[in-house]
């Protein structure tokens, strides 16, 4: 037998030799001096994190009532490059999300991702799941309900698909009621199945804390529907009701008509203006409930004896200005009392002018006039009050009954709970605290107070409202066994476009209840009512809004105060 | 012992999956609990509660009595 040439086995085995160690040199590039890049690579393919977005927490009323909650939902998504069959995964999945199928078709058709349907039900995803959808899928996210639907909605605010609060107490309270979201790192197979014993790394998120707001759900309702009736009654264009806790600041019901629901908020985009809080947002001239103002500064700094007795004729010219009363009468001669219970505009000027301006500027801005009171709610207003080196020859006597100044609704009714309160002012509040796991509720410190008036001009001014309540203007707020006291306003609007007012008004009841012992401060407002007058627009709403507060608050009916000097039956 | 290892591994297995199944029910529940908390929010709604109560012929009272205790009188002997 032949035996192979040497040469052929050496050239063979140097052959075998140099594959073998290219085999050997490409495993150490591989298993040595790659190997952290490759190990990175391969757990890239496996690990997949995930967020764990954060339960955004409740908002409560001050009984622990419900007024918002998120819950799970999903956004589905398609993936069009994996879309085997658009036309018919377009109408199965129509079929479900309850819309037409083109609608969704050019979705479904284009190349990349794409979401379909934002924040539906997670039995609604999981029926979608269930077809098991090539390219069609959907993630987790949070959706905010309002089981109250329409309730305090400007209150409330509402939340968009991406979580975050846009108006409203949900807006100011973010930060606390967004928690913070975790993350989930899990090695999962190709499949997407998450490996048995693989590795699986969480960061717990943290939930959002509850917030317990003022608002008391029951009264809430009541006002709102209330406040809509009389809109309707009235023909109004609109108006706004506030229920304050004249010693704790606490806002008790606070509501703007017409409303919406924060459930469907995008319904009314094209009318955005319904989602404002006007009672904190906007500014308006407040008319006759001012006078309760220049009448405190006349008490508190004795310009004047209460009994004095000013000689009020209908209208006065002052500069090249014409103010009158609301109805024509004869000179009469009427004490500080009378004339807030008549609402003479004359007569508060000739107290006016005896007040002085430096005077009633001062006390404007200690009663809160031109700055925002401190609730921090989104947007909020502080009104325009002119600098006292700003005020014209005009501005004394109109200021005095409310006209050439702005204020917001919240504004007035604190100036009415500050008389109600002893002379004190006091901060209001829309959030009584946050609420912990545990149900326990972590207070809010206490409101910011100050001292605008003393007590004793608090008492007077107070038997000045009664008065008004009993014999004067504000007679349609009388509430059988309570004494009221309150004073009523009917503010011309100024034009929007130019200079001087139109024939369009603000009608106002602002008052508190029972008058000896105040429980509750209560301002009620309707913007351009057919009936004009605050009397008969807005008083009969707060005495509705009174009776049910009695109810609601188990208020009981206090001591009658006396009548103010020199008004003895 | 090969067997032994294979079988512990096969019970870590298990459990593992067992503890994400548990897992998920626990987030179930939870979602549950808030749906169903959501649930009694809608049904309690004072506009819901009213909107029935009217329906059925109820309405609020007109007047309100207040008994002060210390006027309180008794009618027996």
């Amino acid at each position: 037998m032949k035996r192979p040439p040497l040469g052929r086995l050496v050239v063979l085995l140097v052959g075998m030799v140099a594959g073998l160690g290219g085999i050997v040199a490409r495993l150490a590039v591989l298993q040595v001096s790659r190997a952290p890049e490759l190990r990175s690579l391969g757990y890239d393919q496996r690990l997949h994190p995930a967020e764990l977005p954060a339960q955004r927490g409740r908002i409560l009323d001050r009984y622990g009532e419900l007024l918002a909650i998120s819950l799970e939902a999903r956004d589905v998504y398609v993936q069009g490059q994996f879309v085997q069959d658009p036309a018919g995964t377009a109408e199965q999945l129509a079929v479900i999300l309850g819309v037409k199928p083109r609608e969704i078709l050019s979705s479904v058709r284009g190349r990349g991702f794409a979401f379909v349907a934002r924040q539906v039900d997670r039995e609604m995803a999981e029926r979608i799941a269930a077809l098991e959808l090539p390219g069609v899928g959907s993630l987790p996210v949070s959706k905010r309900y309002y089981p109250a639907g329409p309730l305090a909605s400007q209150v409330l605010g509402f939340v968009g698909v991406d979580g975050i609060g846009l108006d409203g107490l949900e807006a100011q309270y973010q930060d606390l009621l967004a928690g913070r979201s975790g993350e989930q790192i899990q090695e999962l197979d190709p499949a997407g199945r998450p490996i048995a014993r693989g590795l699986q790394e969480v960061v717990e998120p943290r939930s959002g804390s509850d917030i317990a707001t003022t608002i008391d759900r029951q009264l809430q309702y009541r006002v709102e529907a209330a406040l809509e009736r009389a809109v309707e009654a009235n023909r109004a264009k609109g108006g706004t009701v506030i229920v304050l806790d004249p010693a704790t600041g606490d806002i008790l019901a606070m509501a703007v008509y017409p409303t919406f629901d924060p459930n469907r908020f995008t319904e009314w985009s094209d009318e955005p203006e319904v989602w404002k809080n006007r009672a904190v947002t906007d500014a308006v001239e407040p008319g006759s409930v001012n006078k309760v103002i220049t009448a405190s500064v006349a008490i508190e700094e004795n310009v004047f004896p209460l009994e004095k007795r000013f000689l009020v004729p209908w209208k006065v010219q002052i500069g090249n200005s014409v103010i009158h009363d609301s109805h024509r009468h004869p000179t009469e001669r009427m004490t500080l009392a009378d004339i807030v219970a008549k609402s003479s505009n004359i007569g508060i000027v000739e107290v006016a002018e005896e007040v002085g301006a430096p005077l009633l500027s001062r006390y404007l801005s200690r009663f809160g006039f031109g700055s925002q009171t401190g609730l921090g709610f989104p947007g909020e207003g502080s009104g325009l009050l002119l600098p006292l080196d700003s005020w014209s020859l005009t501005s004394l006597p109109t200021i005095a009954f409310g006209q050439g100044i702005s204020v917001t609704p919240l504004q007035m009714a604190a100036v009415y709970a500050t008389i109600a309160n002893g002379g004190k002012w006091v901060q209001p509040r829309l959030v009584r605290g946050t609420v912990g796991p545990d149900g326990t509720l972590v207070p809010s410190p206490p409101s910011v107070t100050k001292r605008v008036v003393s007590p004793r001009t608090a008492r007077m001014v107070t038997q000045m409202l009664a008065y008004a309540v009993e014999d004067g203007t504000g007679q349609s707020a009388q509430v059988p066994g309570y004494q009221v006291a309150g004073k009523t306003g009917t503010a011309r609007k100024p034009y929007t476009d130019r200079p001087g007012y139109a024939h369009r008004y603000v009608a106002s009841f602002i008052g508190f209840l029972p008058a000896s012992r105040p429980h509750v401060a209560i301002a009620a407002m309707l913007d351009e009512p057919v009936t004009v007058y605050g009397g008969l627009a807005a008083a009969p709403l707060f005495q509705e809004i009174a009776r049910y507060a009695i109810h609601r608050l188990r208020i009981a009916p206090g001591d009658p105060v006396p009548r103010p000097p020199s008004t003895e039956r | 012992m090969v067997i032994g290892i294979v079988t512990l591994n096969a019970l870590l297995a298990q459990a593992s999956f067992r503890l994400q199944a548990l897992e998920t029910r626990i987030t179930g529940l939870s979602e549950r609990r808030l749906t169903l908390e959501l649930e009694v929010a809608r049904l309690s709604s004072p506009g819901r509660i009213a909107e029935w109560a009217s329906v059925h012929g109820m309405e609020l009272p007109e007047q309100v009595h207040l008994l002060r205790v210390g006027e309180a009188r008794g009618s027996g002997e």
